[in-house]
Order: C-alpha cells, then structure tokens, then sequence
C-alpha cells in the first residue's frame, strides 16, 4: 500500500466492461514505491468516495482487486481508504523513504518520539 | 493503472503468434510536471505533458494515434483481458475522453 494525494479524475466512455461505473482518480503518490514504469502518477479505482485534494492509501496488485471485491476486475490499483492523519516515529521520519517533499507532506501528519 | 498518450502502433514483419494479430502501441506516459491547476487535458493533451521515454502496450480497445489511454500494468491484468499466452504486460484497458488535473491536490472547482 502507498499514501497518495488525490490530484484529479480520469472519464473514459471506451473502457474495459469490469471498469463501467468505476470511478476512476489520478493520484500523485507521496513517498516512494517501486512501479514497474516510474511516473509522476498513477491511476486508482475509487470504490471509496475519495475527493480531489484528499490524501489515500492505495493498495496495488492483487489486493487492489481484493478492495474491489471481485479479483477479476483487470486493475492494479485501487483506493483502499482516506487519510484523516498521519504519525510517524521521528526514526521513520529520518528514513528516505518517508522524506516528503515540502509541497507533498500527508494531512495531519505527525512526528511522536 | 498509468495515464499514457499513443504514438502510433509498431509495425513488425513477423510477429509472435501469442500476439495474435493485436496491435502493439507506442505510448508516452504523462507527467503532472506542466499541468496546471483545474486544467482538463483529453486528446489534446500537448506534447509537455508527456515524459519523454515511450514504452510498448498492446491494445484491447482499437485505439488511434493521439489519443489518450489507460495503461494498466502487470501480468494478472494481462491474464484478465488479452489471455494468459499474450507477450505483454501493459495493456490499454481505457480511452480516456477527458482526465481533470489539479497538480497541486488544493480541490479545483468542479
């Protein structure tokens, strides 16, 4: 699972009959993971409710699926819940992989000792 | 999922016969970098909204040049659409008509 800003939302009317009714959210991850094909973005499936402006953690592969509730539905990443607040140890706060970017820091978010 | 525009389709002689006669895409994924905020990009999406590398897909929806589309990557969703023996693992799952952007998540009007 990632964090995620949620920057946009994507329409298709052409789409994959598993994607009708699915809405579809442009999300700019917030701390590093490991995509096959590094951008500044992914797409996720909201099955959730999730608002432009929100912070969500999105679940990738076959849990993406699994969020969704039939893991036929050809999608790798889906919304799995929206942040209210973040704490972080300040030892994990150190960590490169949680070095937000000023512009890129998750709601709420926290440092506890 | 990744949000990519198509170049073109990629012609080969010969092709493998898992490919099954499916056209294979040249697409060029975008990136947030120059969008601005509450813009809407579909198929007009400009060429400084893309990255520069391209990366190959095949295509389940018969989409043209110029269009925006949604890639979906990994060999399950591979499985879930093209079949298990397609040599791929991007697929074009959507033809977007019209992605909104606001890059900095501050919640465009809309």
């Amino acid at each position: 699972m990632i964090l995620g800003r949620v920057v946009g939302q994507v329409w298709a009317t052409r789409k994959h009959r598993r994607l009708e009714r699915q809405k579809l959210l442009i999300v700019r991850p917030l701390c590093w993971y490991g995509p096959d094909h590094p951008t500044d973005h992914l797409v996720a499936v909201d099955p959730v409710g999730a608002e432009v402006g929100q912070d969500v953690v999105v679940c990738m592969g076959l849990p993406a699926r699994q969020a969704l509730g039939d893991t036929r539905h050809p999608v790798e990443a889906s919304v799995a819940a929206i942040v209210d607040r973040v704490s972080l140890s300040r030892a994990a706060s150190a960590s490169p992989f949680f070095r937000f970017p000023e512009d890129r820091r998750p709601e709420g978010l926290e440092e506890v000792p | 999922m990744i949000l990519a525009r198509v170049i073109g389709p990629v012609w080969g002689a010969r092709q493998s016969p898992a490919l099954g006669g499916r056209r294979v895409l040249e697409v060029r994924r975008l990136g947030l970098g120059h969008a601005t905020q509450g813009e809407a990009i579909g198929a007009d999406c400009r060429d400084d909204h893309l990255q520069p590398a391209t990366l190959l897909a095949v295509d389940a929806l018969g989409s043209d040049a110029g269009q925006l589309v949604l890639v979906a990557v990994g060999s399950r969703v591979r499985d879930l659409t093209l079949g298990p023996e397609v040599p791929t693992k991007n697929v074009v799952v959507a033809i977007v008509d019209e992605a909104f952007l606001d890059p900095s998540g501050t919640g465009g009007a809309r």
